[in-house]
């Protein structure tokens, strides 16, 4: 790029970098096109450069890195007069911020402050979003009069828009009010129609809550076995989205297995999901969940011992199998990023980044897959050093000086093989240190012997590693690792990726 | 690889038991990407 970029192009490349999926490229941008707006003094532009950093880092998952940036341009939207668009657009990102940190009166605050300044003037896209964040907010906190008028809001705007994705999301929510008051029916139309409207616009995790909510409305009338078969949906939605899927969104599909569970007379299946929800919602720091979860297992603690009745549903033994698979092992990596936060992040965005490769290369839905579990998962052996360690960024490449980190990818790997997992996904994580010119470990394979899928592995966690790891020194410059994974073509990487991931950032560049 | 195994269980039950993990409870994420775990939806971020 030339020295003297004007900021519109820093804000186009910004833009496009991220909607491809790649927040360390769009990260890197903006921090220049912010850099710029403040050169030029411009607070309106300061503002909208601000928002644009927060919304790549929280793509990143980096909450608090948004929230600081937040925080600063809430001052500077308070101290000098910015247009009523970009003081909305703050407060919104700060409520959305605050809801992912858990901090629900923060999060109603400010999205009730972007509220009111809509009134003062904004456009259609954002005062619907708002809107439905509103309606969202009052849903999760229980208020059902507010959320009904949220929601009434939020319908007449999003259809005014005529964005589908928005639109479900309100239907979604006046659903889950219709529900709450026992209006089964209109709550099954609402959702009916969400799910029309999001099929093949949102994103499958995304769909699985309007499946999820589905299958509450059928438990609700008692129709079991759909109920059963709306769940299993969800679950196999979450499957194929396991790159953005949290243990949150895993637990709530938990507990609803639980009460199917229960509706099916399968008391000690029950027991297992109620308790893997109630520990999640424990950790979480969830009490009102926890007590709820609590109270449906002591309920069926209480109820009639195995074997003295038989399930009148039954739940298929490929069912159970993935949901024991995604709940343990999404726990079991959350445990581990519970004590080392920065190693969640790191594996959400190798995951993220594999996948983008992945795609990239051409690979079939079913390859994407071995990708994305693979991805996820590829760090779950750590779980056997007793303080889990950060990836060091020398150690993805070359040899550890840490003996205990050596054996990392056969624990991965043996723990990996307790679940029904393809053995294309067990395989990748074994391999996800192997070089291409074989150095790496633990087998020392060579070139086209590493399975596609590690070839992939290994180049995001290289990038990841270089851009974003804190661990031990200062992370590189998305261009100079850029230039790294250059050096490492036909070295400690497949020069087929390195290509791809290159010009995975270069296209961007070009549409710029 | 029984090793490995007794070491999993263990992580299993230090899960379960919810012991150690209270102690280091990271932030919880609410939404992301729109979705609230507990089945409301709310907006994407703006920029």
């Amino acid at each position: 790029m030339p020295v003297h970029v004007e900021a519109e192009a820093l804000e186009r490349s910004g833009a496009l970098y991220l909607r491809r999926g790649l927040p360390v490229a769009a990260i890197a941008t903006w921090s220049r096109w912010l850099a710029e707006a403040r050169r030029q003094g411009d607070p309106a532009l300061v503002v909208r450069a601000t928002n644009a950093l927060a919304a790549a880092h929280a793509a990143a998952r980096d909450a608090a890195g948004a929230e600081s940036l937040l925080r600063r341009a809430l001052e500077t939207v308070e101290t000098t007069a910015v247009p009523s668009e970009e003081r909305v657009k703050t407060h919104l990102n700060l409520a959305l911020n605050l809801l992912q940190l858990g901090e629900l009166e923060g999060a109603l605050a400010s999205a009730l402050e972007a509220r009111e300044i809509c009134a003062v003037g904004a456009s259609l896209p954002l005062v619907a979003r708002v809107s439905v964040t509103l309606s969202g907010l009052h849903v999760v906190r229980g208020e059902w009069a507010e959320a009904d008028r949220a929601t009434s809001a939020a319908l007449a705007f999003t259809s005014a828009l005529g964005e589908r994705t928005l639109l479900a999301r309100a239907l979604n929510n006046r659903a889950m009010i219709l529900l709450h008051a026992g209006r089964t029916e209109e709550a099954r139309a609402a959702l009916e129609r969400a799910i029309d409207l999001a099929e093949g616009s949102a994103r499958p995790a995304e769909l699985a809550f309007h499946f999820t909510e589905m299958a509450h409305v059928h438990l609700q009338s008692g129709e079991v076995d759909l109920a059963l078969a709306w769940a299993t949906r969800a679950l196999d939605a979450m499957w194929s989205d396991i790159g953005s899927l949290e243990e949150a969104e895993a637990a709530r599909l938990s507990r609803l297995f639980g009460l199917v569970a229960q509706a099916t007379g399968d008391r000690d299946k029950a027991v297992v999901w109620f308790n893997r929800a109630a520990s999640y919602y424990a950790q979480a720091g969830r009490m009102e969940a926890w007590r709820d979860v609590s109270e449906h297992l002591a309920e069926v603690l209480k109820g009639p011992r195995a074997g003295a009745a038989q399930p009148r549903v039954r739940i298929p033994a490929r069912t159970r199998d993935r949901l024991q698979y995604l709940t343990s092992l999404l726990s079991l990596s959350d445990s581990i990023a519970s004590v080392e936060p920065r190693l969640g992040l790191h594996s959400a965005l190798v995951t993220q980044y594999a996948l983008r490769l992945g795609e990239r290369l051409g690979f079939q839905p079913g390859e994407l897959d071995v990708v994305g579990h693979a991805g996820r998962f590829h760090d779950i052996g750590k779980i056997v050093i007793a303080m889990p360690t950060l990836p060091r960024r020398e150690d993805v490449a070359g040899r550890p000086q840490d003996e205990r980190v050596l054996v990392h990818p056969k624990t991965g790997r043996d723990m990996l093989a307790m679940f029904p997992l393809p053995a294309e996904v067990i395989r990748a994580v074994a391999c996800h240190h192997e070089r291409w010119d074989g150095g790496g470990y633990p087998e020392g394979l060579v070139g086209e012997a590493i399975p596609p899928a590690a070839r992939v592995l290994m180049t995001a966690n290289l990038y990841v590693a270089l851009t974003w790891d804190p661990h031990p020194t200062p992370p590189l410059a998305h261009e100079e690792a850029l230039a790294v994974l250059a050096r490492e073509s036909g070295r400690a990487l497949d020069p087929a990726c390195v290509a791809a991931f290159l010009d995975l950032h270069a296209v961007a560049d070009d549409s710029s | 690889m029984r090793r490995i195994l007794a070491t999993f269980a263990a992580a299993m039950l230090i899960w379960a038991t919810c012991g150690l993990p209270v102690a280091f409870a990271a932030p919880h994420h609410g939404a992301h990407h729109g979705v609230h775990p507990d089945g409301a939806m709310v907006s994407d971020w703006v920029w």
